[in-house]
């Protein structure tokens, strides 16, 4: 009798298990987590807006700021008359010569701001904001793909050196070392000194020379992210349901690809976002040093790069390089922040 | 004088330990060859032979190991479907080892492990691949055992879809079943691990085991990070799934009480060897050896009014990194004798099916 | 499928709500945790004058994201003098939080006593203004006692108290030792530190002997470090230093759970052995009935944050009265069990403490449950002059008591 109901009390547990009582709670799913303990910080909500403000700035402000392209010159050039007062005397009789000349200046150059240009011209009689926009495209472009190659190369290596230790473990680290003791500026200097030869013999098309610097860049950087990843999945290797994975006869790709990476998306995406703040300052060093994108093409780098040439500019135009300096320190600031953002709000552990 | 004469008349026998430890080696490898050398018993699931797992301590640039842990040291049962061995020890027993190499988690050192009437000791990963979906692993700790972005049906539908158990399009009602049978409801498909308190995990990893129609199921302390209420529960489910689908369990645990209520079989190991090893009856009736008599005496009774006596065990564990020489409990035992220090008990049968290994037996017998 | 996963979270709205209303009442509660208050604003008396640590309807809760957690949910038991309570639970009751509570180290801001009291009977050397001990014309200090409310006491004021009257022996013996000191200069600074005009040879010597207590030679420990000494070991010394200072109540929160079988029993004689020894009571937070039943005079059993029984061991373990103390019991394998078919167990799950019914929270895992559980919360009913339990069962015979 006994036995019988405590059958009937087991039989019920198996089918009722989860009591009305948890059906009161009410628990927030995993993105609103991020979501929230994201937003908890001002720090990445002003991070986000400025990346945001950033972004649309470059890719929809063209749309709607019509008047000057990139490489379009204002060629609504000023007039401008010299006279110059000549006397002489002849005979005792003084003759004065009012002379005018008029100069027909193609180029608007260094305008002030106005309503036409409303961060006037540079040196060239480009209009100052149409390139900020422009510019902005190429340096946001180019550092997104450098990133996204570099992770994924970092992914791959770090992931295989992580699963398999041993040698290979061992070869891919030493080479991450050797890497890591690679200036990367010299090392691009020389690079892009040899892509002034290969331009000249047309084996490279200038525009794509940024390009292929920030590829090198990619190669020569890589080992930052693989770094992470061993770690992580060195870690992961030892949690518990890696081991039910093995049990369970999983491939070795499935193990890496489906269970492994996953879990380190999160410390990927931190680290993606904090590398493209670092990134764009390479881009923009890069630029300032005249090796990345050349006229008529421009970059935020080179925008600052023009202060070079021309003391002037640098001492009375602000408004031609100033706006690309506020932008570079824009995107640095933004990215961190929304990277800083998003480690806090990923890492369980980081209670406030 | 009187102590003069007490050191004449007492014999100290002398122990040459380098040879004695030949002796020993020299005389188990021999034992290990001709057991190995038997045929294999069709009726069991699963049979080990004098399974022993080293890890290296220090190797040489070479990669020659000078030092090692013996964390299994000659392990040996058989198995039957419908069976549950009970493993028990405290920690640095090498219980989780040995459940682990069964599996071919950790490749063996040495020994012979037969699965389902093949030897499997020396299978390639790739051979082994298709045999894990037979054997299965439960975990102790239900938090960090399941992938945590993943959903509780993507989990349970992962191994089904690899091992190609059922068809594509009947997958999920095929694990919708699993779930049910492991008390789980249907609506938890789309849910995440870290919304489930341990029990409910623990049935997932539970369920998960099971997807794949194992035969043998290796039960790593499953209901240690459980609540009482909570371990209650996951034992009857164990009891019940093995009830219906004729699994074999071996059960790893270190709480006495847990294991004498699931277990037929009950082996107990100290620092990777095997003390005692016997039917359940036997174990709890007549315990053998001072170890197993030790570890009786030590669980604490719930009942305030049964002050029973303890055998008190002295110091601490010793490392497994450097055990002590001859009977691996010696430093411990309360009954331990000159020989003890020195010489390696016989791991003998004392009563049919019951074995112990311990010098104070031989004397008796 | 879909539409019960939405059901299953928190709207944007909700949660907006709830951080707003959180962080409100944290900020409250924070600012009366760090106000400076003159000690008559703590200090309390007794209700029995045979106890030395009495809480009352204790409510520590934790702000969190997803709502307020109600772990201590108006929690009140006593401790009398000389005497070894134990506190047993399942994961989540609030039985280490109540502990934290009265040591006063739940983690703020999230976490917070919220009301009640907790009286403890201190007795401390006399001091001046400074908090300096006064020494007599003897050169001798005097001790007076005085009684504490701890929830009330501002967290600076807590030193009072914290280490040298109320000490704490954790779980984990691998991680509670500084792993750069050697056992001795940890142990010596507790006498350092709490008592005054102690000198190093002193402080070595009171330690030498505290390490002897608990079975140690001090030869062989006092110069060593923590990741030289096992388990057991780390345990022993960890219970050394909560005797060093000579404590009035020593909280053992869950000693002997992450210690094996053999070890544990070790580790239970000594605290039996101790317990005869030594002028104070013990606070036992375990999950482990055997523990208590070995260990403890009272029981305290705790679920979902409040106590639903409470008495004297054999009270407890001889005629449990609550379904839930009765299941627990049950469900347990004990050695000498020998029917193999089938544990009795508890259905369900330890509840999510997060938005908990005005009605018993058992009521769902209940096997006696009647048309009465569904009302208000059952009140603490008396069954015995030390015996009460918290149910609608037995609420006739309070009557008849």
């Amino acid at each position: 009798m006994d036995e019988l109901e405590l059958k009937e009390n087991n039989t019920q547990e198996i089918v009722d298990t989860e009591t009305p009582l948890d059906k009161n709670v009410r628990l927030m799913s995993p993105n609103q987590m991020l979501v929230r303990r994201f937003f908890r910080s001002k720090l990445s909500i002003l991070g986000l807006i400025m990346v945001v403000g950033l972004f649309l700035f470059c890719f929809l402000g063209p749309v709607f700021y019509t008047q000057w392209g990139e490489t379009q010159l204002d060629k609504s050039g000023k007039t401008e008359y010299a006279t110059s007062v000549h006397t002489y005397t002849v005979d005792g009789v003084e003759y004065t010569i009012h002379q005018t000349t008029e100069t027909h200046l193609i180029d608007n150059f260094l305008a002030e701001p106005s309503t036409v240009h409303p961060l006037g011209t540079d040196d060239q009689g480009y209009d100052v904001l149409a390139r900020l926009m422009y510019g902005g495209r190429v340096s946001l472009l180019v550092s997104f793909m450098t990133v996204i190659l570099m992770t994924i190369f970092g992914v791959i290596m770090g992931g295989l050196s992580g699963y398999f230790g041993g040698w290979v473990d061992n070869i891919i680290m030493r080479v991450c070392d050797v890497l890591m003791c690679l200036p990367g500026v010299p090392i691009l200097l020389i690079l892009s000194s040899a892509m002034d030869g290969w331009v000249a013999l047309d084996l490279v098309e200038e525009e794509m020379r940024i390009y292929i610097l920030m590829f090198f860049l990619t190669v020569i950087s890589w080992s930052g992210t693989a770094r992470l990843v061993r770690g992580q999945i060195l870690s992961l290797r030892e949690q518990e349901f890696m081991t039910a994975a093995e049990a369970m006869g999983y491939s070795t790709a499935r193990k890496i690809f489906k269970h492994l990476i996953p879990n380190v998306m999160p410390q990927l995406i931190v680290q993606m976002s904090l590398s493209l703040g670092s990134m764009i300052l390479y881009e923009a060093t890069l630029s300032y040093l005249n090796m990345g994108i050349k006229a008529p093409y421009t970059a935020w780098g080179s925008m600052i790069n023009i202060i070079t040439t021309n003391q002037d500019i640098l001492q009375n135009y602000p408004n031609v390089w100033v706006p690309a300096g506020v932008c570079i320190v824009i995107a640095v600031l933004g990215f961190n922040f929304v990277g800083d953002g998003l480690r806090d709000a990923l890492d369980p552990k980081a209670r406030r | 004088m009187s102590e003069k004469k007490m050191v004449g008349t007492v014999e100290t026998p002398v122990y040459d330990d380098e040879a004695l430890a030949r002796a020993y080696r020299e005389k188990r490898a021999r034992q290990i060859e001709e057991d190995c050398a038997q045929p294999f018993d069709p009726d069991c699931v699963l049979e080990v032979r004098h399974l022993r797992k080293c890890f290296p301590l220090k190797t040489t640039i070479s990669g020659k190991v000078t030092k090692e842990l013996v964390a299994v040291d000659d392990v040996s049962f058989k198995l039957k479907a419908g069976e549950t061995l009970g493993i028990v020890g405290e920690s640095g027993c090498g219980k989780t080892t040995a459940g682990r190499a069964i599996l071919k988690l950790h490749q063996p050192t040495g020994g012979q492990i037969i699965f389902d009437g093949q030897d499997i000791t020396n299978y390639t990963p790739k051979q082994m691949r298709e045999i894990r979906k037979q054997m299965q692993i439960i975990f102790q700790d239900p938090y960090s055992s399941l992938p945590p972005r993943d959903t509780v049906g993507g989990i349970l539908s992962e191994p089904v879809e690899v091992h190609k158990i059922v068809p594509k399009d009947r997958i999920k009602d095929y694990v919708l079943d699993l779930m049910d049978k492991c008390g789980l409801r249907d609506y938890y498909f789309e849910r995440y691990p870290h919304e489930f308190s341990g029990g409910q995990r623990q049935r997932i990893c539970i369920a998960r085991a099971l997807s794949v129609n194992p035969k043998l199921v290796i039960c790593d302390e499953p209901v240690s990070a459980l609540d009482v209420s909570i371990q209650a529960q996951i034992i009857n489910l164990l009891k019940k799934l093995q009830r219906d689908m004729n699994l074999a369990y071996v059960f790893i645990s270190h709480d006495l009480s847990v294991v004498k209520f699931i277990s037929d079989k009950i082996l107990v190991m100290y620092l990777g060897a095997v003390m005692e090893f016997g039917t359940k009856e036997d174990i709890f009736r007549n315990p053998l050896h001072p170890y197993t008599k030790a570890l009786f005496s030590a669980v604490p009774n719930p009942d305030p009014t049964a002050k029973m006596e303890r055998i008190k065990l002295e110091g601490d564990i010793p490392s497994p990194a450097n055990p002590p020489k001859g009977c691996r409990f010696h430093t411990r035992c309360p009954y331990a004798k000159e020989v003890c220090k020195h010489v390696p008990p016989e791991y003998l049968e004392h009563e049919p099916g019951h074995f112990a290994a311990c010098h104070l037996l031989e004397e008796q017998k | 499928m879909a539409k019960e996963k939405t059901k299953n979270y928190l709207s944007g709205k909700e949660i907006r709500a709830i951080s707003k209303a959180n962080a409100k009442e944290m900020k409250r509660l924070e600012a009366y945790k760090n106000r400076k208050a003159d000690e008559s604003e703590f200090l309390s008396a007794m209700k029995d004058d045979e106890n030395i640590l009495e809480i009352e309807d204790l409510h520590t809760f934790f702000f969190t994201e997803q709502g307020v957690v109600k772990a201590v949910n108006g929690v009140s038991y006593n401790v009398p003098k000389n005497a070894v309570v134990g506190v047993v639970g399942e994961s989540g009751c609030g039985k280490s939080v109540t502990s934290m509570s009265v040591m006063r180290l739940i983690q703020g801001p999230t976490g917070q006593i919220v009301d009640g009291s907790i009286r403890f009977k201190s007795s401390d050397y006399k001091r001046d203004k400074k908090g300096n001990p006064v020494a007599n014309a003897n050169g001798e200090f005097e001790t007076e006692e005085k009684v504490y409310d701890i929830a009330k006491m501002p967290i600076h004021e807590i030193h009072r108290i914290r280490g040298k009257q109320i000490a704490m022996i954790f779980q984990e013996p691998m991680t509670s030792l500084n792993p750069v000191f050697t056992i001795g200069q940890q142990l010596d600074e507790v006498t350092l530190l709490h008592v005054p005009g102690a000198t190093k040879e002193m402080a070595k010597a009171k330690s030498e002997d505290m390490l002897r207590l608990v079975g140690i030679i001090p030869e062989n420990v006092y110069g060593a470090f923590p990741h030289e000494l096992s388990g057991g070991m780390r345990q022993r010394v960890m219970i050394a230093m909560a005797l060093a200072a000579e404590p009035r109540l020593i909280i053992a929160d869950e000693p002997t759970t992450a210690l094996d079988v053999t070890i544990q029993a070790q580790i239970l004689d000594l605290l039996q052995d101790i317990k005869n020894k030594i002028d104070g009571s013990i606070l036992l937070i375990t999950h482990d009935l055997g523990v208590i039943a070995e260990m403890a005079d009272y029981v305290v059993v705790m679920y979902a944050g409040k106590v639903i029984e409470k008495g004297t061991v054999f009270e407890i373990f001889q005629d449990p009265r609550h379904p839930y103390t009765i299941g627990l019991q049950k469900s347990k394998p004990t050695m000498t069990l020998d029917d193999n078919t089938e544990l009795y167990n508890i259905p369900g799950n330890v509840p999510n403490p997060i938005n908990m019914p005005s009605h018993c929270y058992f009521k769902e895992r209940c096997a006696k449950c009647t048309a009465k559980c569904s009302g208000e919360y059952p009140g603490m009913v008396q069954v015995s002059p030390t015996h009460f339990v918290a149910c609608h069962l037995y609420d006739e015979e309070s009557n008849n008591v």
